[in-house]
């Protein structure tokens, strides 16, 4: 073998496998099949890159496969808080309507009733549609669909927005509340109204969790916002008796709430989760070590866009 | 159900709506009607006396209905329980059953629960006579 040919078949198997690097496999180069070193190592070269292929290939077809799995865990997902939500919808309307039911077919037994009775009666027929009213309206604020306007928001105006409502109040409870939240936080991008009542949910769970009033240990919620990377990170503390870890794991299921009846309405979280899921942010739990709760939003740090 | 009139009846339900109702209903029967917040509230009185009837909700924060239920046929044998429940699960359906108390689904009418409560107290007075 000249040394002109066997550049030229060194040349060769370069070209095979820079076409390989670049997942061509189906570009073998030419034997000469003279029993030469070179030509071992084109076979080699060549059916390597062919191997190699075929495992390319496989390896396509099974991530192909896996998509499709991770895809129908995703539909499994949904339908399953949808069984969720319809048996939590099942269970807080039989609430309100076995009041209805009772006292309709008391009223239906006692047609001639003392006019007092009859009043009461009707007044809990009353109470109990109203309730089931309210349930509707919060399934129905669960399951739309509002378009999100998010923009370039100040980071403090959906919190001190929320807080304003709470205020008075909070002083009138008795709960302190404590805000430490640095100048110069960056922007968020956010719909405002949206995360406004993450907030608001956030700090009507903050006040519920202090009315059960447990220990003699003061009232109080502590706000905190910090910039960390490409996220503003919220926490809302309370000093209440902490959510006991059985429920933590359900705390953002629709429908479960640790309230008394007709008092929670098990959505308040799911919901806020969703919001700040829309967000591309995260809310999470956490309890605090000395005894009290802790949620921690989430939310991106607007980039480049002007201010509106 | 004349009778019946002596019988005492515990109810536990965490819905105040639910066990105003419940309650308008066992005092067409008994004039002895006790109603508490909750599981808790509902072992405490059952520490310091006996009833004839429990009526109690399943789900409720704390102690549930099913505790409540697994303690009665332990330590109140004669105490017939009735559980009311909005939903089910096959398995908690399957446990309570499994005690021996009576399980109603809600939303039921009055009749229903005047039937139940009215077999309930009958089972209570023979286990009274065999008492005697």
């Amino acid at each position: 073998v000249t040394d002109d040919e066997l550049q030229s078949q060194l040349d060769a198997l370069t070209t095979v496998l820079l076409a390989v690097a670049r997942g061509r496999f189906d570009r073998p180069a030419p034997r000469s099949y003279d029993g030469s070193a070179v030509d071992t190592l084109t076979f080699l070269v060549n059916s390597t890159a062919e191997e190699v292929g075929f495992l390319v290939a496989e390896l396509e077809r099974e991530r192909e496969e896996l998509r499709k799995a991770q895809e129908r865990l995703v539909e499994a997902a949904k339908l399953a808080a949808l069984g969720e939500l319809a048996g939590g919808v099942a269970h807080e309307l039989n609430q309100p309507l076995t009041a209805i039911r009772i006292v309709t077919e008391l009223l239906e037994d006692q047609p001639d009733g003392h006019p007092a009775d009859r009043a009461d009666k009707l007044s809990l027929i009353r109470r109990a549609a109203e309730r089931m009213s309210r349930i509707v309206d919060g399934v129905r604020t669960f399951a739309r669909k509002t378009s999100f306007e998010l923009a370039r928001t100040d980071a403090l105006r959906p919190l001190d927005e929320a807080l304003a409502l709470f205020a008075e109040e909070l002083r009138r409870a008795g709960i302190a509340v404590e805000r430490r939240t640095p100048g110069g936080l960056p922007p968020v991008l956010a719909d405002s109204d949206r995360l406004q009542q993450v907030f608001v949910n956030l700090l009507a769970n903050a006040r519920d969790a202090l009315r059960t009033g447990t220990s003699g240990a003061p009232l109080r919620i502590s706000l905190t916002a910090s910039h960390q990377a490409e996220v503003v990170l919220y926490c809302v503390d309370d000093s209440g008796p902490g959510i006991r870890p059985e429920d933590a794991q359900r705390i953002f299921d629709p429908f479960f709430t640790t309230k008394p009846a007709g008092q929670g309405s098990g959505l308040g979280l799911a919901v806020s989760l969703g919001i700040v899921q829309e967000h591309g942010g995260s809310l999470s739990y956490e309890a605090l070590p000395e005894g009290g709760a802790r949620f921690i939003v989430r939310i991106p740090v607007a980039r480049d866009e002007p201010l509106p | 159900m004349t009778g019946s009139r002596t019988f005492s009846i515990l109810i536990a339900d965490d819905d105040e709506l639910v066990r105003g109702v419940l309650t308008i209903v066992a005092e067409e029967l008994s004039d002895e009607v006790v109603v508490v917040e909750g599981g808790a509230a509902a072992l405490a009185k059952l520490e310091t006396r006996r009833f004839d009837v429990l009526i109690t909700d399943l789900r409720m924060p704390g102690v549930d209905g099913l505790e409540l239920t697994r303690f009665v046929t332990r330590e109140h044998p004669h105490t017939r329980v009735i559980v009311v429940t909005g939903f089910a699960t096959p398995e908690s359906e399957r446990a309570v059953r499994k005690l021996g108390a009576e399980l109603i689904q809600k939303p039921f009418g009055a009749r229903l629960l005047r039937e139940r409560i009215q077999s309930a107290l009958e089972a209570a007075a023979s286990f009274r006579q065999r008492e005697l």
